[in-house]
């Protein structure tokens, strides 16, 4: 049953880590294996719509920990597991799920084409990752603005890495 | 998939994908919430798409391998801007706790200026440990340099050129059109008209803070990128990593803080561990040395007070996993955790 949730949610687990930690996307993968093996782990495995439920719960906890914490490489004790992991495994294009160094400098381009506020909104939350609160308490705005403007940053610096002009960007997304 | 999409269309996924960035963020998760996502994923092949499509320029801080061996630490570094409101009583009784275990006692220096110099139009200047200099340079302006410092002027018909080679200082420029201000700090060259600012270069990383006026600044190692200097107004401290790929960080300032280290006290958001080290370095006599390199990328924010040096150190391993080692020879010694403390 876990090989099961595995094949169908792999993708979506691994995506939902990604967007609650702070790490790279092997330390995804890892916390994504981990949460398997502790759900291979309980007694008693009901039907796969609360195992799933489960698994979301477990890998959280995993991300809070690690992000709390310096343990690193937890010790894989399912065997079954990892082979499943290694054979499923379909490598989800983790080349093209990270950014290389030269999109980066793209990226660093774009975002110079919005305003100030809007990129230094961006680059605290996203490249310094300070939490949301304290972004709007150094910048004097509210939480909200903080989302809008992050938002605004990521899909104006997307929609330009795709290939739209800037003329054209602003006129899809409008002006801040 | 997204090519069919109106603009409209894929604006709106897009919008709906970073909402879903900043659900998934928060730390209380509810289950329902992650079905509701988990609906919207399959819901639309689309979805997905520009949800996984959005993902590396969310995780941007992650692209670079570099950063990618400091992940364990810059996860870590979490912690501590989540602790770093802890109240200034609580620092006080934590070091009075500290300071009854280890009775070692660091001389401080807190940085005190000697009489003004007048330096010539070639000319050098440097400072020791905890020493504070002051000197006229030969248009008029002057200069305020930090702890353990050196500076070199080369003042020429056209240009007024000053290399920091390390450490920190505080420029008061006499307006002179004809003949720009420039200062150099590693890659980076800060240039000025009339204004006051300072430079504080720490290995790769170099801080620039305006109090008065405004500079530009242009660095020589983004050649790739080729962009324009960037313009620094007063009350602004812009911060440079030449090592990494880090975006220049931009932030609003009191006009003060440009020489808050004249008053023996430093404030800092989100630095790296490394670079306030080198910082304090420069003004006690009592050395500090990071023993362990991946406490180098630790990020503090919160203010310190040279004065109050000692007391800082001691409440480190509150805020970090750090072991603080006051030796004999005057060291301060800072190293990872030891195995007890990386268990579950």
């Amino acid at each position: 049953m876990v090989g099961q949730l595995f094949r169908q949610h792999n993708r979506n687990l691994v995506h939902f880590i990604r967007a609650r930690m702070s790490g790279p996307v092997s330390d995804a993968n890892e916390v994504a294996q981990e949460s398997y093996v502790r759900l291979l782990q309980l007694e008693n495995t009901g039907a796969v719509s609360f195992l799933r439920a489960y698994l979301y719960r477990i890998a959280a906890n995993l991300v809070i920990d690690r992000n709390l914490s310096r343990r690193r490489r937890p010790e894989l004790s399912a065997e079954v597991v990892k082979e499943e992991f290694e054979q499923v495994a379909d490598p989800f294009e983790v080349e093209r799920s990270v950014l290389a160094a030269d999109q980066y400098q793209h990226l660093l381009i774009f975002l110079a084409e919005l305003s100030p506020k809007c990129r230094q909104a961006f680059e605290l939350h996203r490249l310094r990752e300070l939490p949301v609160e304290q972004v709007a308490h150094e910048m004097g705005i509210s939480d909200r603005m903080v989302r809008k403007y992050v938002a605004r940053a990521l899909i104006y610096c997307r929609f330009r890495m795709d290939g739209d002009s800037a003329t054209a960007t602003l006129e899809i997304m409008g002006h801040d | 998939m997204t090519n069919q999409d109106t603009p409209e269309q894929r604006l709106r996924r897009h919008r709906e994908a970073v909402e879903w960035f900043f659900i998934l963020q928060a730390e209380e998760q509810s289950t329902e919430q992650t079905e509701r996502w988990i609906e919207w994923c399959s819901a639309d092949p689309a979805n997905q798409h520009t949800f996984e499509r959005l993902l590396p320029l969310w995780q941007a801080r992650w692209a670079v391998p570099e950063q990618h061996a400091a992940a364990p630490i810059a996860a870590f570094a979490r912690v501590a801007r989540r602790r770093w409101h802890l109240p200034r009583q609580h620092w006080a009784l934590l070091a009075t706790a500290a300071g009854l275990a280890v009775a070692v006692i660091g001389v401080l220096l807190v940085p005190r200026a000697t009489g003004t110099l007048r330096l010539a139009a070639v000319a050098q200047l440097s400072s020791e440990i905890g020493q504070a200099r002051s000197a006229q340079l030969v248009d008029g302006s002057s200069v305020a340099l930090g702890g353990r410092s050196r500076i070199e002027v080369h003042f020429g018909a056209v240009r007024r050129d000053i290399e920091i080679e390390h450490g920190e200082a505080l420029f008061k420029v006499r307006h002179d059109r004809t003949r720009p201000f420039v200062v150099h700090a590693g890659g980076l060259q800060v240039v000025a008209v009339g204004t006051v600012f300072d430079v504080d270069r720490r290995g790769s990383r170099v801080s620039v803070t305006v109090q008065e006026g405004v500079v530009e600044v242009s660095n020589a190692q983004s050649g790739a990128t080729g962009t324009a200097p960037l313009r620094v107004a007063r009350g602004t401290q812009v911060v440079f990593d030449q090592s990494g790929n880090e975006a220049p960080l931009r932030r609003a300032v009191s006009p003060e803080a440009a020489d808050a280290w004249r008053r023996g006290h430093f404030e800092y958001v989100a630095e790296p561990l490394s670079a306030i080290i080198e910082d304090l370095n420069r003004y006690s006599s009592q050395q500090v040395v990071l023993q362990d390199s991946n406490l180098a990328t630790l990020r503090y924010s919160g203010t310190i007070d040279v004065a109050a040096l000692d007391e800082w150190l001691r409440a480190l391993p509150n805020i970090f996993a750090v072991q603080v080692q006051f030796a004999p020879d005057h060291t301060v010694r800072l190293s990872g955790p030891s195995a007890k403390v990386t268990g579950n």
